[in-house]
């Protein structure tokens, strides 16, 4: 059943690649550029080249033809109304990044929505059921599931602007869909979050995620309850498939653990000091909280650190389809990726990356492979029941 | 010309008994309003989703087998028993010094109670949530003697901190039903007694006490109702010590999972709703038997007692209470608004508020808001003076049923309502009405109508019956009697809407599951923002509303006192002053005034 439905995706995409590679992108009758048929190569239209860009070319690294596209972009998107709305799971980290999308592009402006698991699976479910379609982009780390487990939500399009690194070059597939149905503009650490008055009471650093499971840590390690999707048991399933957690090391683990409801109240608890650490500690939110005065670091280890992929969709019925491809090209405009490493993700640009914050650049924390989804997926089916077992509540 | 015949025939039965007629037709609507959703959840626990999906007992057998829900049904139980028992103790001698004596601060204890009440749940499991955080909270910061970076003695969050908090709510609740009952009680027993040598406490628990047990019986069940569907302060208090009580058990199955699992949900529902029903029908049946209305007004000129040395004690009490209930949580919510970061111990300014009144987006969650809870308040209202209208035109089943289906969907947690309506209307032509403002606002219409219904319940039963047949003589239409209606309880309603407003407007299970997506209601961008550790920004948001509410409270007094000078000071079926207070508390019917 799922090699079928594969099958006919793929079939689906060939088809349309096939029917569409080469042409000019034209607004089409509802105003879409690059829309349709034109989803997966929409060649700018390259016609007037003293025409005003939206985007100065050359400061944000592009080409002019694709600054002429983003133009395009721009004016059909403020044709459709100009609200973006997007579900992520870090809408709030985000924020500074959605300012600068609405400074860039005057008359558009964006509705996050903070969306995760079940709920956004509902809301998905319910928009496609009800042929009330809301949404225009997904960002979401398991994206994937949105595409090809649970239903597909998705609509194909090729982002123009997008460049693979060479240093990722073995993990294209994790950047790009194949099929164009997700993408992703940026990278982010899970990493170690640090309540810095407690941290004498702990005796110091962990030298590693393993090492949060030793005697001395006990009730010092807050965690989100892993058996609910998100970062602690995205965290949990990648560092047991990748071996930097063993079973006695994840059982000490949660020995020591401090478990709260949801991830963010972990944040929260780590903020008020319920606990020295937290384990899996998304990038953007301690650095958020450190930069708002709470006395709280961000670090990553020397090995081992869970890296996530921010996978972005343009969802199937997207109201505002224009908008939504503007913003999948913006994310990777070069001025958009020094924002994205401000707020502490990993840039796809190594020259956007902050050099004091050696957890933005890829040089810096080593990183040259992605672990692929379907790795995380078969390590959820292989480690769940052991979580579960170890976080019984 | 059958269509003719038909139209004619039609007419001709609504001019025969147009009474009759109309009661089927308010209980046709009610029926699709109240009884619909419900039937719809039980339907949705026997399908996989309601999105197409299949036939399947297997999502009542997980629940039914599975530990956690017979652990979440005991948790309901246990915090209802725990918190409902003693706040109706505190509440019962709170009335007593409220309606007997001449304790001091009177006005104290009813603007705390109100104020109780009035605030959304979402926004004091919060305020008490950051009160009793073992590291900053207020009270931890305090009994360690000013060591911020603590740990304890008191966690907010565990079965501790869920019975002090669900109780306080319990108490004012209890206090406000139990007020009007308290007051309006004949005193002639009192009197009676006190001649005979009896002294007061003796006299009021040997002759009082008894006399009132009804009414306190059935404030005991309503309360206990309103403790077991109680989503917010166990969502806020209990999940994060892992305590689920039923509404959360349902809250998880939807939540906590890849996707949702809409037939375990339901499956939990039907226990829930199982167990609300035989306590609103047990309500229902010791409200229906009426034999213990023994109240009068003729008692109330009887003197107060006399607290003598016991009246300083019991005044610095009050204050205790009032600091413990009301005056620590808003300080911390405040204190937190002002800060950078929560358990900041400097650098407190005003930047959350500019921020967020800079914030368009912010505004127009508040304006979306306001709209949303204004309309469905204002609906319910509405509705609800017609419903109580009608069933008074004619008595019989229909009428009971008219009155009885206003209190049904008190048995509906928010959640369960939401599920009900998700069910029907992807299974309806009305499909594409999901996640559209009108269906939450219908959905909060309904979930408000019992509030409204006893807002509204008191000040329609003293308007004479006789006024429906008076118009009618003087060849006035049913319509222009409902208009009359209408005019007439006018300063209740507006006081009925204002409270229906702040309730709905911090209603958080509804918006949850149906709101439009990408149009947050205030609620909902609270929650989100306590749950992603912002907050102060959940905190400032609470603030800001206080200050809407009270805005608004003060338009609505406004109102109340132009329409009062319209109507003159001697309008008969005007509401007494404190006449919002009165509405609420007691149910009345034409003949005489009833406990609840």
């Amino acid at each position: 059943m799922k090699a079928r439905h594969l099958l006919a995706l793929g079939l689906g995409a060939s088809l349309v690649l096939a029917g569409c590679g080469g042409s000019t992108p034209t607004p089409d009758d509802a105003g879409v550029i690059g829309g349709g048929g034109d989803n997966q190569s929409p060649a700018p239209d390259t016609n007037d080249g003293d025409s005003d860009l939206i985007v100065d070319p050359e400061a944000e690294r592009i080409t002019e033809e694709q600054a002429e596209y983003l133009t395009e972009l721009y004016e059909a998107a403020l044709d459709e109304g100009g609200n973006l709305v997007i579900y992520s799971g870090l809408a709030e980290d985000m924020d500074g990044v959605f300012d600068l999308f609405e400074e860039m592009f005057p008359g558009l402006s964006i509705t996050a929505e903070s969306l995760r698991g079940a709920p956004l699976m509902q809301a998905l479910q319910a928009e496609q059921e009800s042929g009330n379609h809301v949404a225009d982009v997904l960002q979401n780390p398991d994206a994937q599931r949105y595409v090809f487990q649970l239903g597909d939500f998705s609509q194909p399009y090729e982002v123009q602007t997008l460049k693979v690194p060479d240093r990722l070059a073995n993990s294209e597939d994790q950047i790009i869909d194949p099929e164009f149905r997700y993408s992703t503009a940026f990278l982010g650490f899970f990493g170690l979050g640090t309540f810095l008055p407690r941290l004498e009471e702990a005796g110091g650093m962990p030298e590693s995620f393993a090492d949060l499971g030793d005697p001395r840590f006990e009730g010092l390690v807050g965690f989100a309850d892993p058996t609910i999707p998100g970062p602690s048991q995205g965290a949990l399933l990648y560092l047991l498939a990748s071996g930097g957690l063993d079973e006695d090391s994840l059982r000490g683990i949660a020995n020591n653990s401090v478990v709260k409801g949801d991830h963010g109240q972990t944040i929260a608890g780590l903020m008020q000091g319920e606990f020295a650490f937290q384990f899996a500690a998304p990038v953007s939110a301690v650095v958020l909280a450190a930069e708002q005065g709470a006395p709280v670091e961000f670090s990553v280890f020397p090995t081992d650190n869970p890296l996530v992929t921010h996978k972005h969709v343009l969802l199937d019925g997207a109201p505002n389809e224009n908008a939504g491809k503007l913003y999948l090209e913006f994310l990777n405009l070069f001025s958009a990726q020094q924002r994205i490493a401000e707020i502490g993700f990993i840039p796809l640009d190594e020259d956007a990356s902050d050099p004091d914050a050696p957890w933005t650049s890829m040089e810096a924390a080593g990183v040259n492979e992605i672990v692929a989804y379907d790795v995380i997926d078969q390590a959820h089916e292989e480690f769940m029941p052991l979580i579960e077992d170890a976080f019984a509540r | 010309m059958a269509r003719n015949e038909t139209a004619t025939w039609v007419r001709r039965q609504w001019s025969l008994r147009p009474a009759r007629n109309l009661q089927i037709a308010i209980a046709v609507v009610a029926v699709l309003l109240f009884v619909a959703p419900l039937l719809a959840v039980l339907f949705s626990a026997f399908r996989t989703t309601p999105f197409g999906g299949e036939w399947t007992g297997d999502a009542v057998r997980d629940v039914l087998t599975a530990g956690d829900t017979w652990s979440a049904l005991w948790n309901s139980v246990l915090l209802a028993l725990a918190s409902v028992i003693p706040a109706m103790l505190i509440a019962i001698v709170f009335s007593v010094l409220i309606t007997r004596t001449n304790a001091l601060f009177k006005w104290l204890i009813v603007a705390t109670m109100a104020i109780l009440v009035a605030t959304p749940p979402v926004f004091y499991a919060i305020a008490w949530g950051l009160l009793g955080n073992r590291t900053v909270g207020i009270i931890n910061v305090i009994a360690r003697g000013g060591e911020q970076w603590g740990d304890g003695p008191f966690n907010i969050e565990s079965w501790a901190g869920l019975i002090l908090v669900s109780g306080l709510r319990a108490t004012g609740f209890m206090f406000l039903l139990l007020i009007g009952p308290f007051s309006q009680m004949d005193r002639s027993l009192e009197e009676a007694a006190r001649v005979s040598g009896a002294n007061p406490i003796r006299n009021f628990l040997g002759t009082q006490l008894p006399t009132l047990m009804p009414a306190i019986v059935g404030v005991l069940i309503i309360s206990t109702i309103v403790s077991i569907e109680a989503f917010d302060v166990p969502l806020f208090l209990g999940v994060p010590a892992g305590i689920y009580v039923l509404p959360t058990e349902v809250f998880s199955y939807l939540n906590d999972a890849r996707q949702p699992m809409y037939g375990h949900a339901a499956a939990v529902s039907i226990i829930l709703l199982t167990l609300l029903l035989a306590l609103l029908i047990g309500e229902r049946r010791l409200y229906g038997r009426r034999q213990f209305t023994t109240m009068s007004g003729k008692g109330t000129r009887s003197a107060a007692w006399q607290l003598g040395k016991w009246r300083l004690p019991i005044a610095v009490l009050t204050v205790i209470f009032c600091m413990v209930a009301v005056v620590l949580p808003v300080a911390q919510l405040v204190m937190s608004s002002l800060a950078p970061y929560f358990g900041a111990t400097s650098g407190y300014s005003l930047a959350n508020f500019s921020a967020l009144l800079g914030d368009w987006n912010v505004i127009r969650i508040y304006l979306y808001t306001a709209l949303v809870a204004g309309s469905g308040a204002a609906l319910a209202i509405v509705a609800v003076v017609v419903m109580q209208w009608v069933a008074r035109l004619r008595p019989g089943r229909l009428r009971t049923f008219i009155d009885s289906s206003q209190m049904l969907t008190m048995v509906a947690p928010g959640l369960l309502l939401a599920i009900g309506l998700v069910t029907l209307v992807l299974a309806s032509p009305f499909a594409r009405s999901y996640g559209t403002y009108w269906l939450l606002m219908l959905a909060l219409f309904i979930s408000i109508v019992p509030l409204a219904s006893r807002a509204i319940s008191g000040a329609m039963a003293q308007i004479p019956t006789e006024l429906e047949e008076a118009t009618r003589v003087s060849g006035g239409s049913h319509l222009r009697a409902l208009g009359t209606v209408f005019r007439l309880i006018a300063p209740s309603a507006l006081n009925g809407w204002l409270l229906c407003f702040v309730v709905l407007s911090g209603t958080l299970a509804i918006p949850l599951l149906l709101s439009p997506r990408g149009q947050t209601l205030l609620a909902v961008r609270v929650y989100e923002n306590y749950l992603n550790g912002n907050i102060t920004v959940a905190a400032t948001l609470f603030v800001l509303f206080v200050l809407e509410v009270l805005v608004i409270a003060g338009v609505v007094e406004v109102l109340k006192r132009l329409l009062g000078r319209r109507r003159g000071s001697s309008a008969t079926t005007s509401t007494p002053e404190p006449g919002a207070d009165a509405d609420v508390l007691t149910h009345k019917s034409p003949e005489k005034e009833y406990a609840l």
